[in-house]
């Protein structure tokens, strides 16, 4: 059931992939300063681009998967390289995170484990039919749009400040 | 699967350890700037009684040390201007 929202996911995933160009040009030229969020948007980017490019081009045989079991797996894969990637960057150049970068990073979390979810449901199990999958497919969706916006509008509040401002409100 | 699933694992692993321990890892890495001078100081107080052979090697790696700190405290300089500009806008 979750394989045939494919066409329109991909459709989605255009749309994620251009947001996430826009936020990379947006950075570039709004926020010159802040080294931490060139560098998040430029891996960021640079990774959904890439994923996106694959799965275009080499996963997929006239519109069919070529190894859907390993679908799901390969996304946590993506999404951690992401992370590990960002973050040796950030440690080799002596950059300190930014509050986007580190709540990119725990979006990105939140993705790896309903990617694994899905894959004990959909792969492992083989349920045909599940609420969650309708879940993911949002959750996936929503996070990679937060975090784009994340680096547009140079978001500086940490959760910590958030739930402060909350109690205060 | 059997390789597949523990490789995720472990990369899940990793990515929840950075993503919420990321700020700590930070804060370990970076003594403040006094103290940083006070072990500059010794080591190149050591670096100087070494042989002349190894003097060279040593001196050039405290040199690349000196020059993080000197660029540590330039960010603390210009982030105390930053305030002082802040105030005066307050102003």
């Amino acid at each position: 059931m979750i394989f045939e929202y494919l066409e329109f996911n991909v459709e989605i995933d255009n749309l994620i992939t251009l947001l996430f160009i826009v936020s990379f040009c947006v950075v570039l030229l709004r926020y010159k300063d802040e080294k931490s969020l060139k560098i998040g948007a430029f891996i960021y980017t640079s990774s959904y681009v890439l994923s996106n490019v694959a799965f275009n081009l080499l996963e997929r045989v006239n519109g069919e998967l070529i190894a859907p079991d390993y679908f799901y797996l390969q996304w946590i894969v993506y999404e951690s390289l992401t992370i590990i990637l960002c973050f040796m960057i950030h440690l080799t150049s002596k950059v300190k995170h930014h509050e986007a970068v580190i709540s990119a990073y725990r979006l990105s979390c939140i993705n790896m484990f309903s990617c694994l979810y899905v894959h004990y449901l959909a792969i492992v199990n083989s349920t045909p039919e599940h609420w969650f999958y309708s879940v993911y497919t949002s959750t996936v969706n929503t996070t990679a749009i937060v975090i784009a916006l994340l680096f547009i509008f140079n978001f500086k509040w940490s959760l910590k400040d958030c739930f402060l401002k909350f109690r205060l409100s | 699967m059997l390789f597949e699933v523990p490789f995720i694992l472990i990369c899940i692993f990793v990515s929840v350890f950075l993503s919420f321990l990321v700020r700590k890892i930070e804060e370990d890495k970076e003594i403040p700037l006094p103290e940083l001078a006070e072990k500059l100081l010794l080591e190149l107080d050591e670096v100087n009684q070494l042989e002349a052979t190894t003097r060279v090697l040593a001196k050039k790696q405290w040199k690349d040390k000196y020059e993080v700190y000197l660029e540590r405290k330039k960010m603390d300089l210009s982030k105390d201007k930053s305030k002082i500009n802040k105030i005066r806008a307050v102003k």
